[in-house]
């Protein structure tokens, strides 16, 4: 693959400048860069997405992978891209009907449940789940878009030593976008650059609970079970007014049904849940994009603060949430870090009580971690409590107190770390 | 789990024509409950579906039909209306017993065999037939969540704001779905290519 002087626009807008690159048979690349840096933009390039489906970019310089335009790879079917936001990226019910459209045999993924429906299959499975398609695609070139943010801290190694012999043995490319390189460098053969974000060492504050105070949720003994399988085993957790909770657990570990009881989403089969009077909850969903109004940036917060009554001035909340130079965009045109910021900033305005956080750092840097960290000790000061639920174990250890979503059943990890 | 779909879709069309020529209130009674009682037996869900959202769907439809005939003729046929929501329930109740037992993948060869854009199609109409209900339901419990619904005019305003959205996601859906046939579907890349 070789790349001159690769240059797009939007709208005038520029994303990505001059890069420069040439890429062997057999290389894994990275690309690093911090949010909205245009990682997607450029692995879109690469894959002839952009300007084949989206026409609005102005795409100059010279792009040749395997002696072919990027378009042409991409019609001769040696192409597969790993996308970010992977709910709609499926064509069938259930990963073996998928598989048998794609006309991939069924031993590719042996660790994917492939008889679940695919609506019932968490974030990280169906991201493993696409991946492990592409690889077994036929594709030689493998455009992977974020995986750190999908991943489980625990399984993420494993994974990429599998796509480290995939590309040795294939001799196939295998280009990379993350903004956590940390994990990942050692696989890489090169690393692309695109902010000169990745010098950067990214240290975070603490999350500390400065007053705990009467509990506003308590659910005791849950069970929730779906198809016969039990996905929550009696779970009990309460939550103080101005408590911070970090529930960690892999990917498929029940972290988003626990969430869904706390928000009074999903009843469960066996349990008590009771919720104070008077307690109000937000709840930023996994998936950041789909629920969101049309609209800038701007005008989304602007009619949802006014909803919730919030005096909070808007121009401050945009700056406190790094979205300022974006306020006039389109949130369907922002990435997925910026869109979970602005998620942030929503949950920011609306003073809830209680504010629900699935999966806060997918898509997110380091400087948009700073900033969460930052938010989440303003609004723990203001008296609401935060509950997250991570597949990062690492970002859930600033929390002070972290229970592990472990085959349904939660743990106090001080407790578990003990037991070893 | 029935193996060939084009037996599956000639059954599905064949009945829902024959019921479509029903005329008589007690044999479209009897087709009806013979469908629900044959749906009962192979897939609960269908059951509980047609009991929870289509017939009392259908009966909206029929009330406001009901309406408009006495509005403009003074009078309600009753038996009419009755066959008419008897028939559209069989069709209903038809239709979801037969797209729950088909077996995806093969009717998509199928298709593909007679023609590999209306393969594409299906696959991706059946797609966006199975994600339009699960993304209606995703924002509305969100925004149902979030936002603080205290009175009927509030359950209004959700309701307005769900559909704002939903309209935006589904259009980003439908370009994210073509991504993913550019990118994955092999009978599309064989099409574009030929």
């Amino acid at each position: 693959m070789s790349i001159e002087n690769l240059s797009v626009e939007i709208r005038g807008r520029e994303i990505l400048r001059g890069i420069s690159l040439e890429i062997n048979e057999g290389e894994l690349v990275c690309v690093a860069g911090s949010v909205g840096s245009g990682k997607s933009t450029f692995l879109k390039v690469l894959t002839g997405i952009i300007p084949e489906l989206y026409r609005g970019f102005r795409v100059c310089g010279n792009i040749s992978i395997f002696g072919l335009k990027p378009v042409e790879v991409l019609h001769k079917g040696l192409v597969a891209y790993v996308p970010q936001d992977v709910y709609s990226f499926f064509i069938g019910s259930t990963p073996r009907e998928e598989l048998a459209i794609l006309g991939i045999d069924s031993s590719c993924c042996n660790d994917i449940d492939l008889d679940n429906d695919i609506d019932h299959l968490s974030d990280g499975q169906l991201y493993r789940f696409l991946l492990y398609s592409a690889l077994f695609s036929g594709a030689k070139f493998i455009a992977i878009d974020e995986p750190s943010s999908h991943i489980d801290w625990w399984s993420i190694g494993e994974v990429f030593r599998g796509i480290e012999r995939f590309v040795n043995d294939e001799k196939a490319i295998v280009v990379v976008a993350d903004h956590k390189l940390d994990t990942l460098k050692k696989f890489c053969s090169k690393i692309i650059d695109l902010d000169g974000s990745r010098g950067s060492y990214c240290s975070f504050p603490s999350i500390i609970t400065l007053q705990r105070s009467k509990v506003i949720v308590e659910i005791e003994n849950v069970w929730v079970s779906y198809s016969g399988k039990s996905i929550l085993r009696d779970v009990s957790l309460s939550i103080n007014l101005g408590e911070a909770i970090a529930i960690v657990g892999r990917n498929g570990s029940g972290k988003t049904t626990l969430l869904k009881v706390l928000s009074k989403i999903i009843k469960p089969g066996r349990g008590r849940v009771s919720i104070e009077r008077d307690t109000r909850i937000f709840l930023v969903p996994q998936n950041p994009i789909y629920w969101f109004p049309n609209g800038s940036v701007k005008n989304v917060l602007e009619s949802l603060a006014k909803r919730y009554r919030s005096r909070e001035s808007i121009n401050n909340v945009l700056e406190m949430f790094n979205l300022i130079d974006k306020q006039d965009r389109d949130v369907y045109s922002l990435s997925i870090g910026e869109t979970r910021m602005l998620s942030l900033a929503l949950a920011y305005v609306s003073k809830a009580n209680l504010i629900i956080i699935d999966e806060p750092t997918l898509g997110m840097d380091c400087r948009s971690m700073k900033t969460f960290v930052n938010i989440i000790n303003t609004l723990l000061e203001n008296g609401s409590s935060i509950v997250i639920a991570t597949h990062d174990l690492d970002f859930a250890r600033l929390f002070d107190s972290v229970y592990l979503l472990e085959e349904g059943r939660l743990i106090d990890i001080e407790s578990h770390d003990k037991d070893g | 789990m029935f193996k060939n779909p084009g037996i599956v879709l000639l059954t599905t069309i064949s009945i829902s024509i024959a019921v479509m020529f029903v005329d008589d209130l007690y044999i479209a009674l009897m087709i009806f409950l013979i469908v629900l009682s044959t749906s009962l037996i192979l897939d609960m869900r269908i059951a509980i579906a047609l009991a929870r959202y289509i017939i009392p769907m259908i009966t909206i439809y029929t009330a406001i039909a009901w309406i408009i005939q006495f509005i403009v003729t003074g009078e309600i046929d009753l038996v009419i209306g009755f066959i008419n929501l008897l028939r559209f329930s069989t069709i209903a109740a038809i239709s979801l017993t037969m797209l729950n037992s088909i077996d995806i993948p093969n009717l998509i060869i199928f298709f593909n065999r007679l023609s590999p854009r209306l393969g594409i199609a299906l696959a991706l109409s059946i797609k966006m037939m199975k994600s339009f209900s699960k993304t209606w339901i995703d924002i509305h419990t969100v925004y149902k969540t979030n936002l603080n619904i205290d009175s009927y005019i509030d359950k209004i305003k959700l309701y307005i704001i769900s559909v704002r959205v939903f309209v935006f996601i589904v259009m980003y859906v439908a370009l994210q779905s073509i991504e993913a046939l550019l990118t994955r579907c092999r009978i599309f890349k064989a099409t574009r290519s030929t």
